[in-house]
């Protein structure tokens, strides 16, 4: 194993992280288990191919028109469907997004067959040479779209007023409610957003790999994967996340072999719910219990 | 034997004479001088992917079964015992998903009273069709699976079940004989999935490149879904091999070959076998181009009527192997209605041991005998992407192009 395959892989954990930050957002502030975030993310791909198709741009430059119509598309979902079932029952939304993935999955299958469509571009066929090692312009640029996307939501989450109310809303949504905090709003808002990000990550994943609709419950699952590591709703906590999947599955390919990588993944997620159960940089729980203590207090750390 | 429509003829052995024609168009044009079956539907039924990661071979498979069924029926039905009787055929998704495949094919025998199966693709997918064919003493014919690593799935050998495609000794010859048409350094490094045809594949490939002047240099495996590549890719890089051989699934295939391109490995031939025999050019799009793969159909292979079933779907499904996946399942329509109607009835065990006497039966993929390990072998070739087609680059009598080295859509 090599240093360039570990950053290689830490690199592409950009992409991983991209994949997971919604899912971390929504469960942290809405509660919500998104089961539909994997063809969230396929959808992105999907609208960004049949962008390309017509208008021959970069696969990135779509997400100006992906992104907003993702995040109107999931607000709504969340405003007329989401919304109505999150008082009903625990079970009510995963039962809905499972829904959704199903709907999505056979929608998508309709429309674009089952045969894998990836889009091109010339960051996903390059490589560039930094310190006498290959990186692959996909796996940087996947990583800097990562680094913005989890800094700009947490400036967001920490630095803005909009941001301490969505902070309110997932801590208690109850008194923010009684102090003017519109709590269905915020929660359309970040579904939406969530899902804009999804969009993001689809865009990359189906230019720097391939799309097909079987995809998303494999990115579900490496969503669930990275949040569970980085912490859930823990913003930041979701790119460390991504990186150490990144950097796990290398460095087990390299030393043991490829076939050993998503063994070691699933490994290393078991033994950090064993050790650290809340992620491995959210704060263990403070020693004497407080009254009615947030359980999702990470989400506006 | 009354099998019009087909375009199949028997050419000895214990089939009986076929009221064949010529070729599968002009049957499917001389329905009209047919009566029509009057007989209660004979039912065939098939699980196929239409959706999941093998999804891609579903709908030429079950275009190829549709159009068989349809041109039977059309020219009159099977005569089964002296009554013209319609084939009808029962499709089931099985989502490229071993476990569902059994449960589906279990369907079509309970729910759906299917006399008979037909397969899909892959030994992923055959195999527990296949076990459930055994299980329940139901004759079934698949068409796009290699046979070694199918026949191997059962040390006690199929009893219901028959598989007919090319045999992976000789397609894993293909590769190396396809090669020697250009200049290499003779130097070979596998790519290879977990599955079961990744594993018999690349020791086949192991085992036949010295017997043709290759090393085999270095070999990756890893299990279907791998997105990062790009270590076992600079590996490859670095043993300088100027042939590339992938067993993987098509959307692996697209990750390495984009990972191949981005880390400036262009070898002299290049082989996704598997993922590159159909839409590889949609799914990796200029990446495609000079991506080389077997085949298993030739215009010029002793077939009958093959050209009409290819020239009557290669709109729809391209001039390659997906439209050659359409010739294959055609053929086994062809094959269960020649044994369904030598067996004279639709018990399955009549069916079944007609089957298995199936011998030199022309069909519009090629002439087919099943043999006593329930393999029909037919021969292999290589095709490579050129643009939207897939022409046949080797063996030199079959060509209809030539081989294009290095490959161009990986050229750095």
């Amino acid at each position: 194993m090599s240093a360039e395959a570990l950053v290689n892989g830490a690199l592409l954990g950009g992409l991983y992280t991209l994949v997971a930050l919604g899912l971390s957002l929504v469960f942290g502030i809405m509660r919500v288990v998104n089961l539909a975030h994997g063809i969230i993310v396929i959808a992105g791909a999907y609208l960004a191919v049949v962008i390309t198709r017509q208008v021959p741009v970069d696969p990135l430059l779509t997400f100006l028109v992906v992104g907003p119509a993702i995040f109107v598309i999931a607000a709504l979902t969340q405003r007329l469907l989401l919304q109505r079932l999150l008082g009903q029952s625990l079970e009510a939304p995963l039962v809905a997004t499972f829904g959704l993935l199903l709907v999505g999955q056979g929608l998508f299958t309709f429309i674009f067959g089952t045969s894998p469509l990836s889009m091109t571009a010339p960051w996903a066929q390059s490589s560039v040479n930094v310190l006498g090692m290959s990186i692959l312009t996909l796996n940087l640029v996947a990583f800097a779209l990562a680094v913005v996307v989890i800094v700009a939501t947490q400036l967001v989450l920490t630095r803005t007023r909009f941001g301490t109310a969505l902070r309110a809303s997932a801590i208690d949504p109850a008194t923010a409610s009684t102090l003017g905090v519109n709590i269905n709003r915020m929660h359309a808002l970040t579904f939406g957003a969530a899902a804009a990000i999804a969009a993001l990550a689809g865009i990359v994943y189906g230019t720097g790999l391939s799309v097909n609709p079987s995809d998303a419950l494999p990115l579900l699952v490496l969503g669930f994967t990275v949040v569970v590591m980085g912490g859930v709703g823990n913003i930041p906590g979701t790119l460390v996340g991504g990186v150490l999947v990144g950097i796990v599955a290398a460095a087990v390919g390299g030393l043991i072999g490829p076939v050993y990588s998503p063994i070691a993944v699933n490994v290393l997620l078991l033994i950090l719910l064993l050790v650290r159960p809340r992620g491995l940089f959210v704060r263990t729980a403070p020693r004497k219990p407080r009254a009615k203590a947030p359980v999702n207090e990470e989400v506006a750390a | 034997m009354t099998l019009a429509a087909c375009g199949g003829s028997s050419g000895g052995g214990t089939s009986s004479s076929a009221a064949a024609s010529s070729d599968a168009a002009s049957a499917s044009a001389s329905a009209s001088e047919t009566t029509a079956p009057v007989g209660e539907p004979i039912v065939l039924g098939t699980s196929l992917p239409l959706t999941g990661p093998l999804g891609v071979f579903g709908p030429p498979i079950q275009a190829g079964y549709e159009q068989a069924v349809k041109a039977i029926n059309d020219a009159g039905g099977v005569d089964v015992g002296g009554t013209m009787r319609p084939l009808s055929l029962v499709v089931k998704d099985n989502k490229s998903d071993p476990t569902v495949v059994t449960s589906t094919t279990k369907s079509l025998i309970t729910d759906d009273g299917a006399v008979a199966l037909l397969g899909s693709v892959t030994p992923p997918l055959t195999i527990p069709f296949s076990v459930v064919a055994d299980q329940e003493q139901i004759p079934a014919l698949s068409g796009l699976t290699p046979t070694l690593a199918w026949k191997g799935a059962n040390a006690a050998g199929w009893k219901y079940a028959y598989d007919v495609f090319i045999d992976e000794v000789e397609q894993t010859t293909v590769n190396f004989l396809a090669s020697d048409l250009v200049e290499t350094n003779k130097k070979v490094y596998l790519f290879m999935d977990t599955e079961e045809d990744g594993k018999a594949m690349g020791a086949l490939w192991e085992a036949q490149a010295g017997k043709y002047g290759y090393t085999i240099v270095g070999r990756s495996d890893f299990p279907p879904g791998t997105t990062d590549f790009s270590q076992f890719v600079q590996k490859a890089k670095a043993t300088g091999a100027d042939v590339v051989i992938a067993q993987v699934i098509p959307p692996d295939a697209v990750a390495l070959w984009k990972s191949m391109k981005a880390l400036k490995y262009q070898p002299k031939t290049a082989w996704p076998e598997k993922a590159g025999v159909v839409g590889f050019n949609q799914s990796a799009g200029p990446l495609a181009e000079g991506a080389s793969t077997f085949g298993w159909w030739a215009p010029k292979n002793g077939n009958v009527g093959g050209q009409a079933v290819y020239d009557a779907n290669k709109a729809q499904f391209g001039e390659g192997l997906a439209t050659a996946g359409v010739i294959s399942s055609y053929a086994m329509v062809q094959v269960m209605a020649d044994a369904i109607s030598r067996a004279g009835s639709t018990d399955p065990d009549a069916i079944n041991k007609a089957l298995g006497e199936t011998k030199d039966l022309a069909t519009v993929l090629a002439v087919i005998t099943l043999g006593a390990d329930h393999r029909g072998v037919i021969p292999a070739n290589a095709v490579q992407w050129q643009g939207a087609a897939q022409p046949i680059v080797w063996p030199a009598d079959q060509a209809t192009a030539k081989l294009m080295a290095p490959v161009p859509g990986l050229a750095p």
